[in-house]
């Protein structure tokens, strides 16, 4: 029986299947999907987070081969050779501090080229875990994280063929009423014209833990198992038997200033010394180019600090390019701030969208459960959590994550209680609050140094986010009406 | 620089608004010059940021200025109170509970294990018809595999005969990857 004959259009029949696959979706990955979306909106300001957990390090903005050379010297010195790489990532980074670092350990290198405070920045690297592995082991982590990915794609494919009126409601926002046709419009706005963005989003997010699933499979059945000779397809090998094996610390100096030199124009990032005091021990700087997505350019050197040469990812074959693009274009991290600024806008739009979802879902369905309670404050509570780890990271010195996870419980526990239209405004003023104590906290913590360079651009966000929701939940005489009416 | 970005700003701003001014009045035209001009904003982009941050501008800008267009059509609903229902049990129905699980488990282990292969298959025969370099097919891989993924939990989700859909998508993933061990055996 076809669907003409059965009084279903073929075209109504596809928009009901794909309403039901998306529903389905949606709400499968709703709670891991809102937690991506919302820590990779905040993780593209990462390096600014960084910098505002320690605003009192010295900052500059210019490469001083001589001065990197002599901290990663005083590194050694004191640390041994005992890792399998060491970097030095300049101020050109993004982060306009020196740093030299080993596998284990990071130091910041003083103004006169001693070595500095340790590095530690908590909570950035929490948000950063959370955002790649939902704080899950690594392995299962990623995978479930770039499964994300995949369904996305199948939500955004789902989501327009559900939506029969795509075109008509185009504009439409209808805001009021019950504030159910309201969540309607702005899930559907936000989706149909963040389309090429979030596409864009699904497909490299997908690519980091999938990647090496395709890697193990391809190496099985075409490459005896080894998986090397997959990436080597893709990644340029590394140079082999360069190493000087003297004992002494590779010449990095000659390194740098052969890269400033010849590539002006580059952005020097960080450098890598690949297996210290072994045969394959090598230098590598990695350069970001001027217009170009490719993360960077990398200049290779042996241990004597002689040119070898690039690995070919600016000039290379047009695939090797595309696979070495896919990390900024995922995070937004190129053209600056303003860029950064973008990126975050439209991850927060998408983060709205995981978020109406399932408001959306709720409101249509016709009994009040505990779901009704415990997903707005899901929802609220997620911020809260990461603004409570962000004080105990500042209190404690701990890692942030259990601190995350144990504040998102308590906000379940506590809201779960409440009536479910009130859980939101509360949760609202909670924030405001929490925001307010971890201003508190920085500046006690930091002194003057929170109007730093560092510190102040985070902290004035935040006093604005804090005035966006004191703005929000000024007192209004609907919300007096609807907590009067649920007490 | 900042003057040529700006301009292109503007130009898929009023790309944009004549898209708007299309949408309003029923004027295919309209949509038509609009769409012209937002699509042309890439070409704008050029010369101020180069080609490759052009496209990814010119892709994400619209989704934030189009806000403009949606705030001006913006309307406000009468005021209604919500309707406070009671609170009811959540009713655990263990046979769906069951069902949904195993969904679950074929949309993440089965269809996953399908377009993997078809990805994989797919990116070999191209590699060893000479149709791609082996970096080429890499990335056209990276590609495949999560938008296949996709489209058959779409299609699965969406299947009124499930099993069928199953069978054809494994059939037709083995036989694709078995297709290209056979290419890739006679060298």
């Amino acid at each position: 029986m076809t669907a003409a004959s059965n009084g279903r259009s073929p075209a109504r029949t596809l928009s009901a299947s794909s309403l039901e696959a998306h529903t389905w979706l949606g709400l499968a990955i709703s709670a891991a999907m809102y937690l991506i979306c919302l820590s990779g909106a905040l993780a593209v300001f990462n390096q600014e987070f960084e910098r505002w957990e320690q605003p009192a390090i010295a900052e500059e903005s210019a490469i001083d081969a001589q001065k990197a050379g002599g901290a990663l010297r005083a590194f050694v010195d004191r640390y041994g050779v005992d890792t399998e790489h060491f970097h030095v990532v300049f101020p050109t980074s993004g982060i306009p501090r020196l740093v030299v670092e080993d596998d284990h350990r990071a130091h910041f290198v003083n103004q006169d080229g001693s070595l500095g405070s340790e590095e530690s920045s908590p909570w950035s690297k929490m948000l950063i875990e959370l955002h790649y592995y939902l704080h899950l082991p690594h392995t299962l982590g990623i995978i479930l994280v770039s499964a994300c990915g995949a369904m996305l794609l199948a939500l955004i494919l789902s989501g327009v063929f559900a939506h029969s009126r795509i075109i008509k409601d185009a504009f439409r926002l209808r805001l009021g009423g019950t504030g159910a046709q309201q969540r309607i419009d702005l899930h559907n706005r936000l989706s149909v014209w963040g389309l090429p963005f979030h596409l864009m989003i699904s497909f490299t997010g997908a690519y980091y833990g999938l990647v090496g699933v395709l890697l193990v499979v391809t190496a099985q059945a075409f490459y005896d198992g080894d998986t090397v000779a997959v990436a080597e397809t893709v990644f340029t090998p590394e140079p082999k038997n360069l190493g000087l094996m003297n004992g002494e610390v590779p010449d990095i100096e000659r390194a740098i200033e052969y890269v400033v030199k010849e590539d002006s124009t580059g952005k020097p990032v960080f450098l890598t010394i690949h297996e210290p005091g072994t045969p394959s021990e090598f230098i590598e700087i990695y350069v970001q180019q001027q217009g170009r997505l490719i993360y960077a350019e990398n200049y290779r050197f042996d241990g004597a600090g002689k040119f070898i040469g690039t690995s070919g990812y600016s000039d290379g074959e047009m695939g090797k390019q595309i696979v070495y693009s896919l990390y900024r274009i995922h995070f937004g991290d190129f053209a600056g701030l303003a860029t950064k600024w973008l990126y975050f806008a439209l991850g927060m739009m998408l983060t709205v969208i995981a978020a109406t979802g399932v408001d959306v879902w709720l409101a249509k369905r016709k009994r009040v459960t505990a779901l009704n309670t415990l997903w707005p404050a899901f929802v609220w509570g997620a911020p809260i959590a990461l603004t409570v780890s962000a004080a105990s990271t500042i209190l404690l010195d701990s890692s942030g994550a259990a601190s995350f996870w144990g504040s998102l419980v308590v906000v379940l526990v506590v809201a779960g209680r409440w009536p479910a239209e009130t859980v939101a405004h509360r949760l609202r003023i909670a924030l405001a609050v929490a925001l307010l104590a971890l201003l508190a906290l920085h500046t006690v913590s930091n002194g003057t140094h929170t109007l730093s360079a560092a510190a102040w651009p985070v902290n004035a966000s935040l006093l604005l986010t804090l005035g966006a929701l004191a703005f929000w939940c000024r007192p209004r005489r609907r919300n007096a009406d609807l907590i009067a009416a649920t007490e | 620089m900042l003057i040529g970005f700006l301009g292109a700003v503007a130009l898929c701003i009023t790309g944009l608004a004549l898209v708007y001014r299309s949408w309003r009045s029923g004027n295919r035209w309209l949509a038509f010059s609009g769409w012209t001009l937002t699509i042309a904003s890439t070409f704008a982009f050029l010369p101020s940021v180069g080609a490759e941050f052009a496209v990814v501008y010119a892709l994400s800008l619209p989704a934030l200025l189009v806000w403009l267009f949606v705030a001006r059509e913006a309307s406000r609903l009468p005021s209604k109170n919500v309707s406070v229902a009671a609170l009811t049990r959540v009713n655990w129905d263990f046979g769906a509970a069951l069902r949904h699980t195993g969904h679950g488990a074929v949309l993440l282990v089965l269809l996953s294990v399908a377009a993997l292969l078809t990805a994989v298959a797919i990116s070999r025969i191209s590699t060893q018809s000479g149709l791609l370099t082996e970096s080429g097919a890499a990335a056209l891989s990276i590609f495949i595999f999560p938008a296949l993924w996709a489209v058959l939990m779409h299609s699965y989700l969406g299947a009124q005969r499930k099993l069928r859909l199953l069978v054809t998508t494994v059939a037709a993933s083995a036989g694709l990857m078995a297709t290209a061990i056979l290419m890739a055996a006679q060298g």
